[in-house]
């Protein structure tokens, strides 16, 4: 792939934002709390990862100052929802759902498995990315 | 418990590695000195440290006992890491960028004709030594992004501040004015990015994008991965913005600093004219960048637009040529790395995207003099005070012969315009030294520069005494 310079940022930028989705799905498990800017992040996802499958949209995502509509960016949600897909899970159904208050731990936990295993899995992804590019242009 | 000690190991090592950067900070605080900016940015970076010392001192202490959670828990401190190892590559090349070592005066008088732009009131700038001789590609929202996340998932009470960029300069050019008239590109970055210039421009990127291409939706879908067509277009437009913002800021010595980084003169055949072989590059887009000489091309526009081209037409030198066969070149002799079937449709995407692009700008610097019409009134007065080797500082008003004081504008394009046009005579003027002489013309060169400089520094004390 003809690497971009700002690639390793937008990489950067992806696992970034995908640690603060992780943090505020812990502290939905373990306090029952759901923060605005947890809510936006996955609207963002979702409507990248939807503009990418809908057939009249011919070119996905138009790049926002959101870390999930730059062209790297979209490919690697793709690669994740892809692997969740081959596991069956539906990722854009899984995160259009909200997450719902309930009152014990465990509840919660399950509610948000989905959620926190794709942000994971994205971080990851988004970190490998990243550290295969170290070293290979200078700022 | 197993993975509480590799957990202490990791831990430890990023502390370690950030209190490598904290010290390095610590040592930067005595002899030398720094624009506001960078003292900004290297006391940022120093709590940042401290902050992220404490976050690792005590991350061991919150390790999960379930081992999904224990993955997730410990991955943040690659990301963390990571974030760091991204931020490490900006702190020396600015420890390295003291007063010293850049063409302070220059910086000054671009950030304050920034700062009298609404809205750009507070703007500090941190500048870097870049090793690459190029000015064009240090993107600060990437560093902006990492602190910030940074800072709050080690719970640091600085943040960046909104009015701070990051401009990188080749380590060489610390005494450089003409070529450092690039600045104003990386100005032009901040500006976008204070602005939210990307957001305001994605939706009507979309509607542009698939209003142009949709009549060939099945040449479209042909492509490799049409996906990367939007980024593509907004990395375009990002760096049309910031070329013709520069025009706009300073005017033509930007466009003329573009031709010399570039070496586009290199292009032109014996007779003057584009010698469209050896140019075959340069009308060639990237995924990142517009072609050069389609970016000269649209400069070209602007400089006529904002009505500088009747006062730099006459001008024989060899950057005039390239703007001018630049201008004339058609469209078609571009091309985008997405096949040629495509062509026509990129270049009215272009035109259309580039008209929110002028608007922008308009909008962004809006109730800034372009310049011109001091230029077209003092330029030769400052060219002939320089060819005496007079600083212009202060000139006499050719119509009232009162003493004035002329603008940064005026100074660095009359200057550059010298540089281009008259140097042999500047030259001739001076016993002993010939204008056929390659090292002569860089010495006058840099003296002409210097004098320019000094214009400058005395500007910024006028301008700090009488509160303009």
């Amino acid at each position: 792939m003809n690497e971009n310079p700002d690639s390793r940022s937008r990489y950067l930028a992806l696992a970034l934002a995908s640690r603060k989705a992780l943090r505020s799905l812990s502290d939905y498990v373990k306090q029952g709390t759901i923060d605005e800017q947890l809510e936006s992040m996955v609207g963002e996802v979702v409507e990248s990862l939807k503009a990418t499958r809908d057939a009249n949209n011919l070119f996905g995502p138009t790049p926002k100052e959101s870390p999930f509509t730059n062209y790297e960016q979209v490919v690697t949600l793709d690669e994740v929802e892809s692997d969740l897909k081959n596991q069956n899970i539906d990722i854009v159904q899984k995160l259009s759902k909200p997450l719902s208050l309930h009152v014990d731990e465990n509840s919660r936990r399950r509610d948000a498995a989905d959620a926190i295993r794709f942000f994971y899995a994205l971080e990851n992804r988004a970190l490998h990315h990243y550290s295969s590019q170290i070293g290979s242009r200078e700022p | 418990m197993g993975g509480t000690a590799d957990i202490t190991n990791d831990a430890a090592s990023l502390y370690r590695f950030v209190e490598s950067i904290q010290t390095f900070c610590e040592l930067q605080r005595g002899f030398p000195a720094y624009l506001e900016g960078s003292r900004v940015f290297l006391s940022l970076i120093e709590e940042l440290s401290r902050s992220t010392k404490k976050y690792s001192a005590d991350f061991p202490a919150g390790l999960p006992t379930n081992s999904d959670d224990y993955r997730v828990y410990r991955q943040e401190l690659r990301t963390l890491r990571y974030g760091w190892y991204y931020v490490h590559r900006f702190v020396k090349p600015i420890a390295d960028a003291d007063t010293l070592r850049l063409p302070g005066s220059l910086i000054n008088s671009l950030v304050r004709r920034l700062r009298s732009v609404e809205s750009f009131g507070d703007s500090k700038l941190a500048i870097l030594h870049i090793r690459e001789l190029n000015y064009l590609q240090v993107i600060a929202s990437g560093v902006r992004e990492a602190i910030t996340q940074i800072s709050s998932f080690v719970g640091s009470s600085s943040s960046f501040p909104p009015d701070l960029g990051l401009i990188g300069i080749p380590y060489s050019q610390a005494k450089a004015v003409f070529l450092n008239s690039l600045i104003a590109h990386e100005i032009g970055h901040f500006v976008f990015e204070k602005r939210q210039l990307k957001d305001a421009l994605a939706l009507k990127i979309h509607a542009i994008l698939n209003s142009t291409f949709a009549p060939v939706k099945d040449l479209v879908q042909k492509i490799g991965d049409s996906r990367r067509i939007p980024t593509a277009i907004a990395d375009w437009s990002e760096e049309l913005f910031c070329d013709l913002f520069a025009v706009r800021f300073i005017g033509p010595c930007y466009s003329y600093a573009f031709i010399e980084i570039f070496d586009l003169t290199n292009y032109l055949s014996r007779d003057g004219s584009l010698d469209k072989d050896a140019a075959a590059l340069a009308v060639e887009f990237s995924y990142s960048h517009p072609a050069y000489l389609y970016r000269i091309q649209k400069q070209v526009e602007m400089l006529k637009s904002i009505g500088w081209w009747p006062h730099i037409r006459a001008s024989q030198s060899t950057c005039q040529k390239i703007l001018e066969n630049s201008e004339s070149l058609g469209t078609s002799y571009f091309s985008f790395p997405f096949g040629s079937d495509l062509q026509k449709y990129f270049i009215d995407c272009l035109d259309q995207v580039l008209t929110e692009i002028r608007t922008a700008i308009e909008e962004s610097l809006k109730g800034l003099d372009t310049g011109v019409a001091e230029y077209s009134r003092l330029s030769r007065t400052v060219k002939d005070y320089l060819l005496e080797g007079v600083v212009p500082s202060t000139i006499r008003d050719p119509d009232s012969g009162k003493r004035i004081v002329p603008e940064t504008v005026t100074v660095l394009n009359s200057a550059y315009q010298l540089y281009l046009d008259d140097l042999p005579e500047l030259i001739g003027r001076i016993e002993g030294q010939d204008s056929a002489s390659v090292e002569h013309r860089a010495k006058w060169t840099e003296t002409l520069e210097n004098w320019t400089l000094k214009a400058l520094d005395d500007l910024a004390l006028i301008s700090a005494k009488t509160g303009v």
